[in-house]
């Protein structure tokens, strides 16, 4: 008897790995599957920090998440889908990981004393806290209240800010608050990201 | 017309070469890697045909949706051909359900064609049918689908859809081509085979975009395949990097690359839309 098309659809299996039930042999493959040797990468998105064009790039970071395990930057490369570059870097970018990776890498604060040759560790703490005492004598020592012609114009010139190509958009308005609050006048950034 | 017809030859052409060298490269995959080499072949000998009936209609006027009519007029005829290609060559089990498809009359097949091209590729439909008969419709539909949407002018980009823009199909995998100095990422679709841009580090299945949830794994063994994994819905796209091997066809390199299907199946992850071979 010949079977229906009701009968030949329901010898079918649903879904999942047809190939075992069409009949391929899988052992070679999971043989094959026990030498794979494979690693875990995480991709992520950043700006390359250099110039004020801001590339986008995407970092791949080996490592798979265990705990006594550091993640290990293993390449840098453009990120195909950044309106800015599509996926291109100038040979500066593109030795980003090199800089990433690098023993001569800065990875905590320094200070170097007026008058002083050599760098010293400090703390973020007694950074921050030096910083500010230095920004605010600066400041109550060189404040204009009136110019000369007697307006008022509460500036600070003694203090200037500079942003970097990957600051945000958000950070930038954040730092314009502060500066302006604190009548600093010489303000710049490159506002790309 | 003409030029439609050398394209197709020269693309199936090239998959059947990558297939014979795969196959002789990776023995794991040589069983799956021979058996696709009969079914492009059969492809191959089937496009002429679609390019000289069913695409006067085509290229005269181009198909608003590539799914609009499926013309069995043509396709008909060769379709107990291609049924013994697979009681020739395919593993018993693909073997046996070919040959049962033989017996059916012709509105079955008629039936099983048509409810394959309304439906095939989107999900739902594919898990209900089952492997078999999703098989033979696929690959028998395959090279009509692919002539159809390679004369459908495509829709301009303006989102990221995760669905075939042409023909609404789920995607089967990802390429990368060559942009700039690195890879932008493309989809490819499980219907029609076009490929359509898709973001990088952006799970095509959920949606996901936070980058420590989107593991990339890759064999040492295989550099240019990529198993783009997303842990918050635990599904996978393979991803054929092409700036790691440009000689690599995506449809057959996946083929190859049923280790790390596996593997990936094993570590909890599945598959959106299986390859024409179930893997």
């Amino acid at each position: 008897m010949n079977p229906t098309r009701r009968d030949f659809f329901k010898i079918t299996t649903v879904g999942g790995a047809a190939a075992a039930v069409f009949g391929f042999d899988l052992k070679p493959a999971f043989a094959q599957l026990r030498t794979l040797k494979i690693a875990r990468a995480s991709e992520t998105r950043s700006t390359c920090p250099y110039c004020s064009v801001s590339c986008g790039v995407i970092i791949y970071t080996i490592g798979d998440r265990a705990k006594n395990v550091t993640p290990q930057v293993v390449h840098v490369e453009g990120d195909p889908d950044h309106p800015i570059n599509r996926g291109t870097l100038c040979p500066k970018g593109a030795s980003l990981e090199q800089d990433i990776l690098n023993e001569r890498r800065l990875l905590k604060p320094q200070v170097r004393r007026p008058g002083g040759t050599d760098w010293e560790d400090i703390s973020w703490d007694d950074a921050l806290n030096e910083i500010a005492a230095k920004v605010k004598k600066t400041r109550d020592d060189t404040f204009i209240e009136r110019d000369a012609a007697g307006h008022t114009v509460n500036r600070c010139e003694s203090i200037a800010w500079t942003g970097g190509c990957t600051d945000t958009n958000e950070f930038n308005y954040l730092v314009v608050k502060s500066m302006r609050a604190l009548g600093v006048v010489h303000l710049e950034n490159q506002a790309r990201v | 017309m003409a030029s439609t017809t050398q394209t197709a030859g020269t693309e199936h052409d090239a998959r059947l070469r990558r297939a014979a060298r795969l196959s002789s490269e990776y023995s794991f995959a040589s069983e799956f890697l021979n058996f696709y080499k009969h079914v492009a072949a059969f492809q191959k000998t089937l496009r002429p045909s679609i390019a000289s009936s069913g695409g006067m209609k085509a290229s005269g006027t181009p198909a608003a949706e590539i799914r609009d009519s499926l013309d069995l007029t043509v396709l008909l005829p060769h379709f107990r051909g291609f049924l013994s290609v697979i009681e020739q060559h395919a593993p018993a089990a693909l073997r046996e359900s070919a040959r049962q498809m033989s017996l059916l009359p012709t509105d079955s097949w008629i039936a099983s064609l048509e409810a394959y091209w309304e439906y095939g590729g989107k999900g739902k439909y594919d898990q209900q049918i089952g492997a078999f008969a999703q098989f033979l419709a696929r690959a028998f539909l395959q090279p009509y689908a692919e002539f159809r949407a390679a004369m459908t002018p495509k829709p301009p980009m303006v989102i990221t859809v995760r669905v075939c823009p042409l023909c609404g199909a789920r995607p089967l995998m990802g390429v990368l081509r060559v942009e700039g100095d690195s890879g932008k990422r493309f989809l490819l679709c499980s219907f029609c085979s076009q490929e359509w841009e898709f973001r990088r580090i952006f799970c095509s299945t959920c949606g996901e975009e936070e980058e420590g949830k989107l593991p990339v794994y890759v064999a040492e063994q295989l550099p240019h395949i990529r198993v783009e994994a997303c842990d918050t819905c635990k599904f996978f796209l393979t991803t054929v990097d092409l700036t790691k091997d440009g000689h690599a066809i995506p449809l057959v390199d996946d083929l190859a690359a049923i280790p790390l299907t596996l593997w990936a199946h094993e570590h909890g992850y599945s598959r959106l839309q299986p390859n024409l071979l179930g893997t």
